[in-house]
């Protein structure tokens, strides 16, 4: 994640809400990306999904942008996961055994459990257990009903109740 | 409403402890003005933007692996010119790595409370504090269930007295909650109230604790509070331990049952708990620590000391109302150890050594005569010399 080049950007901030609407969710949205995509990923998840959001033709016209912008960062989740998948198998098989460096610490078995479900289960798991939001808020953060939202939720509390019993 | 729509409370502490855990390693959400020009609405697909910002050291990475990776530090410069920001960001080494906040020994060198600049009493015992982001429940025999939390914590030794409670975490926000402490009378003021509570608190119970802000720069970790409240601490090295919660040794004296576990981390220690069975409500011989009460710790005394070349090592006596006092010796010795020592200036008694997980170090425990007296813990190697252990 970390760049070794040197990175210029001009930013006119004349008139332009985005840089507040940003400001009001970043911290949140960073969150969110840690829990599903792990730490260090999440700065980049974030910043993809908020500049693919905001340049979207239909960013003008969104009411719940907090929202929005929660389905952009799981959405980007998802394809960030398929091409690190890609790229890991990539280096997997570049790095000899000298080169792999030692886990610091074995996983704990909740945090595995968590990511053994899918990205929709996680997800609500996360909305639910983190940012405590009731499944009709959670069904209006993620655009979807709320009977998927306790079904999604049900079924991650089954599997994790089966794993961590 | 079916079981499948609600997990156990315990279950459920474990999953938002868990949650926690990986969101106290989220980084600092990039500046708006660091997004790339694609925001400026042009026709170009956005693209993957390039972050210059600091590497996160080995992290618990919802499934997505392990690895330790250094710090590098990276401070964006800004520059305001009328209606235009223009930010750079420019690599720069570190001469030294930042350490990792969860799991280190942090050593306070100073700090300011109360308007005052903190003084460290001993040097020979600074006050130290270890965060660690979750409790492994060991590996208990059939029966025993481990009632504590999968989320982080902290310890806090002030040189004279130590405990810890749970921490909450919300990226660089922490707040301890809830202390427990042994309860040593110490010849000068414990630090332990001015670590994690308002200076006015009292141990007993629970506290209102304060919310402090944690950064690390290289070996320095500074906790900053409310009214210029703040600590500055230096990393402490110290070589691997097995995992937090290995139990090493359960047994039953005749003042009650007590468990030495590994505290975690890097830190080459034991941690005795006691449990006193008259409060736990159990009658048996051999009771089940979930009928007892982890907190009823009936620690007279304890001690903590450092010698130079002696192993770390505690000793604490404890007792029951009305039956009688026992004082057991345990601790950390190299694994070469052919035998370990107890010295004071009144007995002089063998401890027996007890396996611990990897080959790097072993246990010892002993039950000892109740001794106030200064003492001394030699480990001894199979040529029968005093083996050198360290810091």
């Amino acid at each position: 994640m970390a760049s070794d080049r040197v990175m210029m950007a001009d930013v006119d901030r004349a008139g332009s809400d985005d840089a507040a609407t940003y400001e009001a969710h970043a911290a949140r949205l960073v969150a969110l990306a840690t829990a599903l995509a792990g730490p260090s990923s999440a700065e980049d998840v974030v910043s993809a999904a908020v500049v693919r959001a905001m340049a979207s033709p239909s960013w003008p016209g969104v009411g719940d942008r907090g929202a929005y912008l929660t389905r952009a960062v799981v959405n980007e989740v998802r394809s960030h996961h398929r091409s690190a998948l890609r790229r890991e198998a990539r280096e997997r098989r570049a790095a000899g055994p000298d080169r792999t460096a030692p886990a610091e610490d074995p996983v704990p078995e909740v945090l595995a459990a968590l990511a053994a479900l899918p990205l929709r289960q996680r997800t609500v798991t996360f909305l639910t257990y983190w940012a405590d939001l009731t499944p009709a808020a959670i069904a209006d953060e993620l655009g979807i009903g709320e009977g998927s939202v306790r079904k999604h939720l049900a079924r991650a509390r089954e599997t994790l109740r089966r794993s961590l019993a | 409403m079916t079981d499948r729509d609600h997990l156990p409370d315990e279950l459920d502490d474990r999953i938002r402890g868990a949650l926690a855990t990986v969101v106290g390693e989220a980084p600092e959400p990039p500046g708006f003005e660091r997004l790339d020009d694609g925001l400026q609405r042009s026709s170009v697909t956005a693209r993957r933007l390039l972050a210059a910002a600091a590497v996160v050291v080995a992290v618990a990475a919802i499934g997505f692996g392990l690895a330790a990776r250094t710090n590098d530090g990276h401070r964006p410069s800004s520059v305001h010119a009328g209606r235009t920001t223009t930010t750079a960001a420019t690599d720069e080494e570190r001469s030294t790595p930042d350490r990792p906040f969860w799991g280190t020994r942090w050593e306070l060198v100073g700090g300011r409370v109360d308007g005052e600049p903190v003084r460290i009493q001993d040097p020979q015992r600074p006050p130290t504090a270890t965060f660690t982001r979750h409790w492994e429940c060991p590996a208990l025999p059939r029966g025993q269930h481990c009632s504590q939390p999968d989320g982080p914590t902290y310890g806090f030794s002030d040189g004279c007295n130590d405990g810890g409670g749970s921490l909450l975490v919300r990226g660089r926000t922490i707040r301890p909650l809830g202390m427990g402490s042994t309860l040593v009378g110490c010849t000068y003021p414990s630090y332990a109230p001015v670590q994690f509570v308002p200076h006015d608190s009292s141990y007993q119970g629970p506290a209102s604790f304060g919310t402090l802000q944690r950064r690390v720069v290289g070996d320095r970790l500074t906790l900053t509070g409310t009214d210029g409240f703040r600590l500055v601490y230096r990393a402490f090295d110290e070589p691997w331990g097995p995992p937090k919660g290995t139990v090493v040794r359960e047994g039953l004296t005749t003042v009650g049952a007590y468990r030495l576990s590994w505290t975690g981390g890097r830190r080459p220690q034991l941690r005795a708990e006691v449990a006193d069975r008259s409060r736990g409500g159990c009658n048996r011989s051999q009771c089940r620590w979930k009928d007892l009460h982890p907190s009823s710790l009936d620690v007279v005394a304890a001690t903590d000391s450092r010698p130079d070349g002696s192993a770390p090592k505690r000793r604490i006596t404890i007792s029951r109302r009305g039956v009688g006092w026992e004082t057991i010796v345990y601790g950390v010795v190299p694994a070469g150890t052919q035998r370990v020592e107890y010295r004071s200036a009144s007995h002089t008694t063998e401890l027996e050594l007890v396996d611990l997980p990897g080959d790097r170090w072993a246990g010892y425990v002993g039950t000892v005569p109740v001794d106030d007296e200064p003492f001394e813990v030699r480990a001894i190697d199979p040529n029968d010399r005093p083996l050198s252990v360290g810091s």
